[in-house]
């Protein structure tokens, strides 16, 4: 599945598009992507699945788009 | 009633035929508070000015630094050390004599905020920090005023448009339904730690500005409900809806 990152989330995984094998749910995909990049823990961010941001922890499929959007606080 | 030296100024938008007379009476009509006027204050005030909104508040307790200039196009060298909300009064009067500017030099506090905004009918959040922003938001809810919300960070903007009323007379999503809580301090850096490219906030200004126009003309689709990411560097958006 495609994982999209925002903002200065960049700054963390170098790149804006993941591909990652696909996982069961969003709790899984963020456990492996902060593995995979250990600073994420701190980051402040909201999951969107299919465009539409989720709360709960939200089923996953191969096809999924999902994207970590953390907040911008400049002006 | 539009005077005729008005028509000229504002033909080139009221030829459009779904803008109209009506449109710009709409525009002449409206009161509009600019909260910051820094990198984003700058162009929205400049083009909400221009296009003839009736009136314009400007909220900014700062200076104008040597550091904002690359960016916050409505100050100039010899400006620097001034307070921007009277510098940016200054220079829209001469844009358009024609709109009733008020410069407020303060801050927005919990104290002050429902007063300043009042007056007004449409709220625009242009400010640099977390605190000014959850606290514009949740004034805006409190007072059912509609939010017209840009951030920027690096290469990248944020617009939304907040606290909308919606067609069933309920209003739309706010700023807490995307970011619940503010981040903790040294979780997100601001402008001066993180830069901003300067052309940035100039477009994300503009896409403010337009949906200012639009609600306060009734013209097009208001961003409600959901949330755009501008990306500067290859010019994509992202747009996610907010449940």
């Amino acid at each position: 599945m495609q994982v999209y990152f925002f903002g200065q989330l960049t700054d963390i995984t170098r790149d804006a598009q993941v591909e990652i094998a696909a996982v069961a749910d969003t709790e899984s995909l963020l456990a492996l992507l902060k593995h995979q990049f250990p600073a994420l823990a701190a980051a402040k961010f909201v999951i969107a699945v299919d465009k539409t941001i989720v709360r709960e922890n939200t089923a996953l499929s191969n096809h999924s788009q999902v994207a970590l959007l953390p907040p911008f606080s400049g002006g | 009633m539009i005077p005729f030296p008005s028509i000229e100024r504002y033909s080139r938008q009221m030829t459009i035929p779904a803008f109209g007379v009506a449109g710009q009476q709409k525009l002449q009509s409206a009161k509009v508070l600019m909260i910051g006027a820094g990198g984003l204050g700058c162009p929205v005030s400049q083009y909400l000015v221009a296009a003839g909104v009736g009136k314009v508040g400007i909220v900014d307790h700062d200076l104008v630094s040597l550091s904002n200039l690359h960016r916050q196009i409505l100050y100039r060298t010899e400006d620097i050390g001034k307070p921007k909300a009277t510098v940016a009064k200054s220079t829209l009067e001469r844009l358009n004599p024609e709109i009733e500017i008020v410069a407020i030099e303060d801050q927005v506090t919990v104290e002050n905020v429902l007063e300043i905004l009042g007056d007004y009918d449409l709220v625009l959040d242009g400010t640099d920090n977390f605190e000014a922003r959850y606290l514009i938001n949740d004034a805006c809810v409190a007072l059912q005023k509609t939010l017209i919300f840009g951030a920027v960070s690096q290469f990248e903007g944020q617009v939304a448009v907040f606290n909308a009323l919606q067609k069933d007379g309920t209003r739309g999503a706010n700023y807490r339904d995307v970011f619940p809580d503010p981040p903790g301090e040294n979780e997100v850096r601001n402008c001066a730690e993180a830069g901003v490219l300067g052309v940035l906030p100039g477009i994300i200004g503009a896409m403010m500005a337009n949906e200012a126009i639009k609600w306060i003309t009734g013209v097009g689709q208001p961003m409600s409900n959901r949330i755009l990411t501008y990306n500067a560097l290859n010019n994509q958006t992202y747009e996610v809806m907010i449940l």
